[in-house]
């Protein structure tokens, strides 16, 4: 349909307006004075041109604010052109155009990519002249494609070229990316053109970017009707309990956590676990509307080594969210030192040693030594040393045992008999000064321990349950916590039970009381075993869990190996968080090999950060050091990716559009909304000018006309 | 020649009285002229007077002596030199004004000045007021001032005029010579008017034509434009006044010209007069023309 169009035509009732000057000069010239005159004898002669002609002049001065007023009017109007003329008339003055288009995975659904590359080629297409446009693809960051740039035929080569990744969408790199182009740029129009299938998923609020003024921002949505989606968001492994022989982790049960996006319930789907390649399970399940359900497989024994996981859940509409890549591998033992008197009664540390073995995450395997028998060398690799009931040891093994603690090890001291008078000595003591006072023999009843702090994560699994009042204690030390120790447990009398005191990366946790089933009957109460679990955990540190790598996520490749067991020669003993990266050999380069085979160089002289771009199993190994051996790397989709939700479209113009009128706009796929092509064509722009104009020759011309008639 | 405040026209024309004026006007300007009344010799009795010192002693009526024992002196009306008249156009052009006195008053004052100034002069003093008719006529006679003072006064511009159809209409009233004078803002071709003075003069009057104009006639000051109404009819012109006040001055001075040109080729006088000018100005330059026309007489 060809002609002229107007967004709010019922302005043009303003035309009316016209009549207001019409009228005004019909009056004007009803107002001329008339003169009595004896008589037109000689007027009469005077030739009537000069009447005549400023009547005529006149009759410009009132088609020209005839004309004023019509333009105006047309202008708040808000005119486009339809048809071919439109089109010609939009592309007037040269523009530049970013194309920002969205290759998140979710545009890999149905035809989503089709329809966007169509979009984007259709932009490509309706350069003309001087425009330029720059090709962005957007998943998590940006990649801009090229220099701004007329050359269509490259501009549709790059286009052709893209493709969906496993990224998940975010708004924010990418309109970055736009504006740095639109602020660079000399062209009169910007124009930004999204396209994308719009994702709420993608919005985390409203990002720091501001288009420029006078950015054109059009969105081009491709996603069809939300198509039902769910997805393995993820899998978490719960380490069996072992027997007493020691075999503790080596049996694992895994949790698949499945998502359903879809508001409606999804029934009958499969589920099935792989690992290192074999089926082993396979789980049918419902799955309730927008909500996440746990998938419990049975217990496996995993072989020795790490194994590679793989959770599938029977394809949908979006298939790469239906697949969750994990790396699991058998538990570590952690290395505990338990030392006690020479010559002590096997009750004295029965108990002890028996709960930690009972420890499956972590496990720990328990060396015990007597203060005679104890080395330094015994020391090494030592996650946790616990003083049974003596006082900490001297010379080098004391130095040892302080450096221990200094790097990140843990020291959980029991008091008893044994244990020294008055202050601690050696060099542990120079790290933890504990003041021990006498010992308080309660008789009778005993006391029970009157007072935990459950917000503190000793105490956390108690926190629902577990009665420390029934436990009773008849003897403990008096303990006075050095400066910046902290009383986590208090007898019923009031003397401190458990004092936790940092010492450099580690940490010295003290017990006032032996744990021998004399001094207390702590052991045999229930709260025993969880008690010391969690003492030895928290005094051991907990081995930090390998995080879940998303595509797009940066990961320190040193650090991830070592937290999957790859121990640099010099990284220290019980390496936690962070020890790794700070080393020397972590300065080594890496190899990054994807799974698709690509391989990724990571240099020496910086932190080695692999930003994954695809989803399944990467092997990352240092190329220098003592362990250059492989190790999995599972990397996934975002599966927030997987939520279809749509986002609001006028949040989206509202927070980055340059300006707030342009709100109310959506843009169809296909050529363009009234709204869209008079915004492109802005014809109101050029009527506006064109007013000016006239509004000043008018006011020149009437003016001339005034001082002439004066 | 000094003129008076007190003759200027707009001051003159409040005064009802036209006798009051014309006796102000007149009186004057003769004892400001320090000449005597130039009077005639004629066998015609008309009135007796005390004499007065400076009379002619050859004069005195002696048998009138005789019987009342007093100096009288006989007057003749041949000494009047003639008959003076006035033809006044009153059309309703003439009310125009701008100034303080419209070109009826101040024609009115003009030929109250003129007829009393003839009175003075013992000459026969008649009026005629006409548009494109005659509107009232008085015939000249020695006595008739009066008469001819109070026609004046009454006189209205009220209609349309015609100066050429009321001269030929008036032509027969004016058999006998005589000096008519013309007032009229002579807004009447050349042609037209001469045949109708012409008809005027068939008795061999001597004519002077006084043509009266309003300053903005003359001058044609106006600025703004508007919607000029001929006030002796129904039509509008709208005018540029800059625009056209050359080309009307021009007109107007062609038509001034013309008028003096055609009318002192056919022997009568022509004297323009502007409603802002004092009117001893007017009753000099018509003095000046008796004079000639006294000389003229002399010598015929």
């Amino acid at each position: 349909m060809n002609g002229l169009g107007f967004l709010a035509p019922a302005l043009l009732a303003g035309l009316a307006a016209i009549l207001v000057p019409i009228v005004l000069h019909l009056l004007q010239r009803e107002r001329h004075d008339v003169l009595e005159f004896p008589s037109l004898m000689f007027l009469r002669q005077i030739p009537q041109e000069t009447t005549k002609r400023r009547r005529l002049r006149h009759w410009l001065l009132l088609a020209a604010r005839c004309l004023l007023l019509a333009l105006l009017v047309a202008a708040f109007a808000r005119p486009f052109l339809r048809g071919r003329a439109g089109a010609a008339v939009a592309s007037r003055g040269a523009r530049e155009v970013v194309v920002l288009l969205d290759r998140s995975y979710s545009m890999g659904l149905g035809d989503r990519w089709a329809r966007a590359q169509s979009a984007a080629r259709a932009v490509i297409d309706g350069l003309d002249g001087d425009d330029r446009a720059t090709l962005v693809l957007f998943d998590h960051g940006a990649q801009t494609l090229n220099e701004p740039s007329d050359d269509q035929d490259a501009l549709r080569e790059l286009l052709a070229r893209a493709t969906p990744g496993a990224g998940a969408t975010r708004y924010g790199p990418a309109l970055r990316a736009a504006q740095g182009v639109l602020e660079e740029s000399d062209r009169a129009r910007r124009e930004v053109v999204v396209v994308s299938d719009f994702q709420q998923a993608g919005w985390d609020g409203v990002p720091d970017v501001r288009l420029p003024p006078g950015t054109e921002l059009r969105r081009v949505d491709v996603a069809a009707a939300p198509a039902p989606n769910a997805a393995v968001v993820g899998v978490d492994v719960a380490r069996a309990p072992g027997d007493l022989t020691g075999a503790a982790g080596d049996t694992v049960i895994l949790t698949a956590r499945v998502r359903n996006f879809a508001p409606e319930p999804l029934t009958g789907r499969t589920v099935t676990l792989e690992l290192n390649g074999r089926t082993l399970q396979t789980r049918a399940v419902d799955l309730p509307a927008a909500g996440v359900t746990p998938v419990v497989f049975d217990a496996v024994a995993l072989p020795p080594g790490e194994s590679r996981g793989t959770v599938r859940l029977a394809a949908d509409a979006l298939p790469p969210d239906d697949v969750h890549h994990f790396v699991v591998g058998r538990a570590q033992l952690r290395r505990v030192v338990l030392v006690e008197p020479a010559g002590a009664p096997e009750a004295t540390s029965l108990y002890l040693r028996r709960a930690l073995a009972l420890a499956h995450d972590p496990a720990y395997a328990v060396v015990a030594r007597t203060t005679r028998s104890l080395r330094a060398a015994d020391l090494d690799d030592a996650a946790l040393v616990v003083l049974n009931d003596v006082p900490p040891p001297d010379g080098d093994v004391g130095r040892r045992l302080a450096a221990l603690v200094r790097g990140g090890g843990g020291v959980l001291a029991v008091l008893g008999d044994r244990s020294a008078d008055a202050r601690w000595s050696g060099p542990l003591a120079e790290l933890a000064p504990i003041d021990l006072g006498r010992v308080r023999d309660r008789r009778g009843a005993g006391t029970a321990v009157g007072y935990v702090d459950r917000t503190h994560p000793v105490f956390a699994p108690f926190r629902d349950a577990g009665d420390f009042a029934a436990v009773r204690v008849f003897r403990s030390r008096d303990v006075e916590p050095p400066p910046g120790g902290t009383v986590l447990a208090r007898y019923g009398d009031g003397p401190a039970a458990l004092v936790d005191i940092p010492a450099g990366k580690g940490r010295v946790l003290v017990w006032s009381s032996a744990m021998d089933n004399r001094w207390s009957d702590l052991p045999v109460q229930p709260v025993f075993l969880p008690l010391v679990h969690e003492l030895a955990r928290h005094a051991a540190g907990r081995p930090p869990a390998a995080p879940a790598v998303h595509v797009g996520d940066r990961v320190d490749v040193a650090r991830y190996a070592a937290l999957h067991g790859l121990v640099l020669p010099d990284a220290g003993t019980a390496a936690p968080e962070g020890a790794v990266t700070g080393t020397g050999a972590a300065r080594a380069a890496w190899l990054a090999i994807a799974p698709s085979g690509r391989r990724v160089r990571l240099e020496a002289d910086a932190p080695p950060v692999l930003e994954p771009d695809e989803a399944g199993f990467w092997q990352v190994r240092a190329l220098s050091g003592d362990d250059t051996r492989p190790r999995p790397l599972a990397v996934n989709v975002d599966p927030a990716e997987g939520d279809l939700a749509p986002l609001d479209p006028a949040a989206f113009t509202v927070a980055v559009g340059p300006a707030p009128q342009h709100a109310a706009d959506t843009v169809a796929v296909a050529g363009g909304t009234a709204v869209e092509r008079e915004r492109r064509q802005s014809l109101w722009w050029y009527l506006l000018a064109a007013a000016l104009l006239l509004l000043g020759v008018e006011a020149a011309y009437a003016n001339r006309l005034s001082v002439r008639t004066r | 020649m000094s003129v008076s405040p007190l003759l200027d026209p707009a001051v003159l024309a409040r005064i009802g009285d036209l006798e009051l004026v014309a006796r102000t006007v007149v009186d004057g300007f003769v004892a400001g002229l320090h000449r005597s009344p130039n009077l005639g010799v004629s066998t015609d009795f008309a009135e007796h007077r005390a004499y007065a010192p400076g009379d002619d002693v050859r004069r005195v009526d002696w048998k009138l002596y005789a019987r009342t024992d007093r100096y009288y002196v006989k007057e003749f009306e041949a000494e009047t030199n003639a008959s003076v008249s006035v033809l006044l156009d009153v059309s309703r052009s003439m009310s125009y004004r701008t100034g303080g006195v419209s070109k009826l008053d101040y024609a009115r004052v003009l030929a109250a000045c003129l007829l009393y100034f003839s009175q003075r002069q013992r000459d026969r003093v008649g009026l005629t007021t006409f548009d494109a008719h005659v509107v009232e006529h008085v015939p000249a006679a020695v006595r008739h001032l009066p008469l001819a003072l109070h026609a004046l006064g009454r006189a209205v511009a009220r209609r349309e005029g015609d100066v050429p159809a009321a001269l030929q209409e008036i032509a027969p009233s004016y058999r006998r010579r005589g000096i008519l004078v013309l007032v009229s803002d002579l807004y009447v071709e050349p042609d037209a008017l001469l045949r109708g003075l012409e008809a005027v003069r068939g008795a061999g009057s001597e004519i002077v034509v006084m043509h009266v104009l309003d300053p903005a006639e003359l001058d044609f000051p106006f600025e703004a434009p508007a919607s000029f109404k001929d006030m002796e009819g129904d039509d509008a012109l709208p005018v540029l006044p800059p625009a056209a006040r050359e080309r009307y001055r021009a007109l107007l001075d062609g038509h001034v010209r013309t008028l003096r040109r055609r009318v002192g080729e056919a022997g009568m006088d022509y004297v323009l007069l502007d409603t802002r000018r004092p009117l001893d100005e007017a009753l000099f330059e018509y003095l000046a023309l008796r004079e000639r026309l006294a000389n003229l007489g002399t010598r015929a």
